[in-house]
């Protein structure tokens, strides 16, 4: 009995959140049954065209975030491919549009790498520009593309050897792509690739820091793009037989464009509403007439304004509101009182110098030297030197403008130093680990070399649950190597992180809505729970209320106690006496003071420098 | 044609990019986005000044009005054009920017993409596809009273279209770096939170910086609007010149737009009678390939950071 | 507003200033009167500047209320503010870099030509050092010099309440003398001066009252001339290593 109503909880749960889409689904699967007069195949058979083409830019728009603006200079790049190689050769369709996605997607390398790492609008000029060279070159070199007239007499498809006729065959054929696409654009964009894609778009800082790989995600997801471009020009060469320059107009990208943002930019039945629906638009208005494009663009600017989620977004949102009332929220779990943090009986941690008697003095694993920065003539830091060992907490201080914040961007790799070198280094014992020098490396690198960071304020994409961060952060923990290279302790599931952080009770809350000392927690959890080597903590205690300080310090010596190295920036001193084994402190770009806590906290240059003279005695 | 005709007829084209490009700077520089549509407005004004020629021409041939105004009919329609589409901008701004400000620049972009569409498609449907003459700036015929040699009208034509120009970029210059409004403009953009603590109304700032991008934009519409006759489908390729210009020059930086514009002319104007004009426009796309590899800060823009 | 409330100056009520739903300081309830230096003292990172940007208008107050001349400030907008006499200048100057020193304080200048010109000399005759310097553009200016314009711009409105977010900050001692005095004669013409400071020294040179904060509030409000170096030493010491 108990096992049935689960099994209907979770039918509607999944009738709930997925319905949607599978009514849109459900809507095109029976499209072709329902229209199957030789005009309405044919418009259907352009829709399933139109939409492969948005989902492939679904990938770089919807997904990356980059304005690509060539996506109709690539379905043009695969439509003439097809096109001469139908002429030219009797190849079979398979091979064709294997080329018609190949060479696409070869042109999308060779611009991506120069180019991807650009702003927005520089990266929307090349490929703009990109456009405008290829339009040009199908106009004027009529030796291979035919000219203005363009190409024509493309007919006979075979597929696998077997004639596909025009009409209900072609469709199926179109249809299948469309099909196998929608498949793979869901294979990568799924549960937490979705959360990735979310944290690079978004939120690039975050994804950084935890060791997500930028730069690579966008090159094969412009080239994936590139690539659905290609096949979708290749389709529309046989269902058209001829191929003009007009495939290769500004239009192209502009009605797919509309398409993607009116459907919606990140969802695949999205993608199929917009390709289905602006395609059937002038059909149904037709007393629209020469005015589509107009009804195009007003819908863009309507959507964008209005309903940024797209309208399959808006169906989706009354879908679920609708449903609630007839499938209410299962109960969550009944917040189970997170287990206290065990009161700290000695507030001052045991000296560094006891724990060392117990183990062999370790060689250090972070060395900087000489690192310096300038900005604008400005010396923001000189000469700043380091050295963290194992299990050390060292305290970074300093009043205003001291660069604190630049001494962690240039640990961090947000900052490029201009003098001077870190080195990050494992332990001995058997396993001799080189010498590597992290000063040139880029922030994911880092992440992956065992670095981690917090963020004064940590910023999560909107669309990302607690939970969800989490698992990324997991997910991502294999590539994350550690220097000690000591992976005694297995990583820790979800719930157990969120236990020990006591965020349990917020598991399933999108992480923006958190208020901040939450998100700060939630940032902690995130670049502990991987068991790093090295934390970088950007004023953890600022802004914190008095009673979530114990928990911070105990997550803090336990990290330590395992061996991670701890810099942290802050202002807070009591906070700092209680946690830290040493204390360094700097003053207008120079280390002034280096010791124990109270030795730097008593000495004169460190008063002088926030007061202008020694306090106490 | 000789060096001289060469030189004449770059400067003219050139003015007029130049001046499609300012409009382009100006909003990139108080509200940080791209105005995908800049070039459409150019359009704009073209068709403006299309339609005010046609109401023009139905006027008495006799009537004293027709008299004072025959010889320089593009110069008396300049400040109404440069009225009507500085007001129309600042309309638009409350459309395609305002409401968008706190979402990502990428939004704004693609909402100017869609006015762009909706701006071409209208003059698509009003005006037709074929390309229509606006007013010149000074009628010859009418010239002809005053001077016993008439100067040709191709030159006199350019040579109004430089004039012209170069009025409105010395007036624009000392709009913005001598009057105390073209400097209040320029803090609001720079600051606006610090404008704002000083006084400075920063949304008045915004929506009077759409109003003169727009009439630039205009202007420059109604100076190629009888040489270069005006076709609905122009204004992409104005605004891809405008936005090269723009890179060339350095993102943000006037004067630098202005020599952005100036060599995009002479590279089609030159480069295109040496070879063909196609060809002129794929070296310059090229060109500008091999500038955003190399040195995406153009001309006189600071050495940007890439980003992360 | 009570009895004691300060009605042609500034008066915080109750205030609790902080980001979103987080406060950074509670409960905060004093006033300062025309003419008066009022420093706010404390180490960095508590929430001065936050204070001074929620008086100014850019972030909104979590609750309670802040009265200039009797009036509420909080459904005003920055714009409005500084219509009604506030001044501000930043930490860290933030000139307007690419203009030019005279454009800098033009644009903070009333309306008319001739009032302009007139608080021009006026702030050249407070700073002379910025004079030689009028046609510079203003990032060639040294710290000192950006840290004069800063506050000369501030002035060129006539502000009757002048927020100042560490002025002295990274200056050289000459320059702090120079500067110090000009605040001091700017208080002398009547202008209401909140001062946020970390240095004891400057904060008894200059100030009538200086107000202690610690992570909580007002930790304690003390008078400058009957406050010493030493009394400010050991209250910040109780809670320097607390």
């Amino acid at each position: 009995m108990i096992l049935k109503s689960l099994f209907f909880l979770h039918l509607a749960k999944i009738f709930k959140t997925k319905g949607a889409a599978l009514v849109i689904f459900a809507i095109i699967g029976c499209w072709p049954f329902l229209f199957h007069d030789p005009y309405s195949l044919r418009l259907f058979t352009l829709a399933g065209i139109q939409i492969l083409l948005v989902l492939g830019y679904q990938l770089i728009f919807g997904h990356i975030g980059a304005l690509s603006l060539a996506q109709g200079c690539f379905f043009g790049l695969g439509a003439y491919m097809a096109g001469i190689l139908a002429r030219q050769t009797g190849l079979d369709f398979t091979v064709i549009a294997v080329c018609a996605i190949v060479f696409p997607g070869l042109v999308a390398a060779c611009i991506a790498i120069p180019v991807l790492r650009l702003e927005t609008h520089y990266f929307a000029l090349a490929t703009l520009a990109l456009s405008q060279m290829v339009l040009i070159l199908g106009l004027e070199w009529q030796a291979v593309t035919g000219g203005a007239n363009g190409l024509s007499g493309i007919i006979g498809l075979n597929f696998f050897g077997w004639p596909v006729s025009r009409g209900a065959p072609f469709a199926w054929l179109v249809w299948l792509a469309v099909g196998l696409g929608a498949w793979l654009v869901w294979l990568m964009t799924r549960g937490s690739h979705r959360h990735r894609l979310a944290l690079i778009r978004e939120t690039p800082l975050m994804a950084s820091a935890m060791g997500l790989d930028r730069d690579k995600m966008r090159f094969w997801f412009f080239l994936a793009s590139a690539g659905f471009a290609g096949l979708a020009g290749a389709f529309h060469v046989y269902s058209q037989t001829v191929v003009s320059p007009a495939v290769l107009h500004f239009d192209v990208l502009v009605t797919c464009l509309a398409m993607t943002v009116i459907g919606g930019q990140t969802r695949i039945a999205g993608a199929f509403l917009g390709g289905l629906l602006l395609l059937h638009l002038p059909e149904w208005f037709r007393f629209l007439e020469g005015w589509a494009l107009f009804a195009y663009g007003l819908a863009l600017l309507l959507v964008i304004l209005l309903a940024p989620e797209g309208i399959f977004g808006l169906f989706e949102c009354g879908w679920r509101r609708f449903w609630r009332s007839f499938f209410p929220e299962p109960e969550q779990f009944s917040d189970q009182p997170a287990p206290s943090v065990k009161a700290q009986n000695d507030p001052q941690r045991p000296a560094v110098s006891a724990r060392a008697q117990a183990t062999v003095p370790e060689k250090p694993i972070l060395t900087v030297e000489h690192l310096c920065k300038n900005y604008g003539g400005v010396q923001a830091l000189q000469d700043f030197a380091l050295t963290l060992t194992p299990g050390e907490i060292v305290g970074l201080i300093g009043p205003n403008g001291s660069g604190k914040t630049t001494a962690i961007n240039l640990l961090s790799g947000l900052e490029k130093a201009d003098q001077g070198a870190i080195h990050v280094q494992g332990p001995d014992g058997g396993r001799n680990k080189p010498r590597i020098e992290m000063t040139k490396m880029a922030p994911f690198q880092r992440a992956r070399l065992g670095l981690q960071r917090s963020f004064q304020t940590p910023e999560f994409p909107k669309s990302l649950t607690v939970k969800d961060c989490l698992t990324v952060t997991l997910q991502q923990a294999p590539s994350l190597s550690t220097i000690t290279g000591d992976r005694s302790k297995p990583p820790e599931t979800i719930d157990a992180c969120l236990d020990s952080f006591q965020l349990r009770a917020y598991r399933d809350h999108l992480c923006h809505t958190l208020p901040l000392p939450l998100i700060r927690r939630l940032d902690l959890a995130r670049a502990l729970s991987v068991t790093p080597s090295l934390l970088l903590l950007d004023e953890p205690a600022a802004g914190l209320p008095a009673q979530d300080l114990p928990l911070l310090s105990f997550h803090l010596r336990r990290a330590a106690d395992q061996g991670c190295a701890i810099l942290i920036v802050e202002h807070g001193m009591a906070f700092l006496t209680a946690i830290t084994d040493r204390l360094l402190c700097l003053d207008q770009g120079r280390l002034i003071a280096a010791g124990t806590v109270t030795e730097v906290l008593q000495s004169s240059p460190v008063q002088q420098a926030y007061f202008g003279r020694k306090i106490s005695s | 044609m000789d060096a001289a005709q060469l030189l004449f007829n770059t400067l003219a084209l050139g003015s007029a990019y130049a001046l499609a490009a300012l409009g382009f700077v100006l909003i990139l520089n108080s509200v940080g986005t791209v105005n995908f549509a800049q070039g459409d407005l150019v359009v704009a004004g073209g068709y403006l000044s299309v339609t005010l020629l046609s109401v023009f021409s139905t006027l008495d041939g006799q009537s004293l009005l027709y008299t004072l105004f025959a010889p320089f009919p593009g110069i008396l329609f300049l400040p109404i054009i440069m009225g009507i589409m500085g007001v129309l901008g600042a309309l638009l701004s409350l459309v395609i920017y305002f409401p968008l400000r706190s979402r990502p620049v990428v939004t704004v972009f693609v909402s100017t993409i869609a006015l762009s569409i909706i701006l071409r498609s209208s003059f698509q449907n009003l005006f037709g596809g074929a390309p229509q003459a606006g007013p010149p700036l000074l009628d010859m015929d009418h010239w002809a009273y005053f001077s016993e040699i008439p100067p040709s009208q191709m030159d006199s034509q350019s040579f109004g279209v430089i004039l012209v120009t170069g009025l409105l970029m010395t007036a624009l210059h000392l709009l913005l770096t001598k009057s105390h409004l073209g400097k209040r403009l320029r803090a609001a953009a720079q600051d606006p939170a610090m404008a704002r603590a000083i006084g400075i109304p920063v949304h008045k700032m915004f929506l009077l910086s759409f109003a003169l991008a727009t009439a630039l934009a205009a202007t420059a519409g109604l100076l190629l609007s009888n040489r270069y006759f005006v076709t609905p489908d122009e204004g992409a390729v104005l605004m891809l010149k405008a936005y090269i210009a723009v890179t060339i020059g350095g993102w943000g930086h006037l004067g630098g737009a202005v020599v952005g514009a100036l060599l995009i002319a002479s590279f089609e104007i030159i480069f295109g009678s040496v070879t063909s004009q196609p060809l002129a426009e794929i070296a310059l796309y090229l060109f500008v390939l091999g500038l955003l590899f190399f040195r995406p800060q153009g001309l006189f823009g600071e050495a940007l950071g890439r980003r992360a | 507003m009570t009895e004691n409330s300060i009605k042609d100056g500034l008066q915080l009520c109750s205030l609790t200033i902080g980001h979103r739903d987080h406060a950074l300081l509670s409960d905060l309830s004093f006033g300062l009167k025309p003419g008066e230096i009022f420093t706010l003292l404390s180490a960095n990172g508590i929430g001065k500047t936050t204070l001074l940007r929620t008086i100014l208008g850019e972030i909104p107050a979590l609750s309670g209320e802040i009265f200039w001349q009797g009036h509420a400030l909080s459904p005003l907008p920055t714009e409005k503010r500084h219509k009604r006499g506030l001044g501000y200048c930043p930490e860290g100057r933030r000139p307007f870099a690419a203009m030019t020193v005279q454009d800098n304080l033009d644009v903070a200048g009333p309306p008319t030509r001739k009032e302009r010109s007139q608080k021009l000399e006026e702030i050249f005759a407070l700073f002379p050092a910025l004079q030689p310097h009028r046609r510079r553009q203003a990032w060639q200016l040294s710290g000192g010099q950006q840290q004069m314009l800063a506050l000369g711009r501030a002035l060129m409105s006539s502000p009757r309440l002048l927020l100042l977010d560490e002025p002295c900050q990274g200056l050289a001692p000459v320059i702090i003398e120079d500067l110090m005095a000009a605040i001091r004669k700017i208080a002398a013409s009547g202008c209401a001066i909140l001062l946020a400071e970390q240095d004891i020294m400057r904060s008894l040179t200059l100030a009538d009252h200086i107000c202690l904060l610690n992570r909580h509030g007002v930790q304690q409000i003390l008078e400058g001339a009957t406050c010493t170096a030493e009394i400010l030493e050991n209250l910040i010491a109780k809670t320097w290593q607390a």
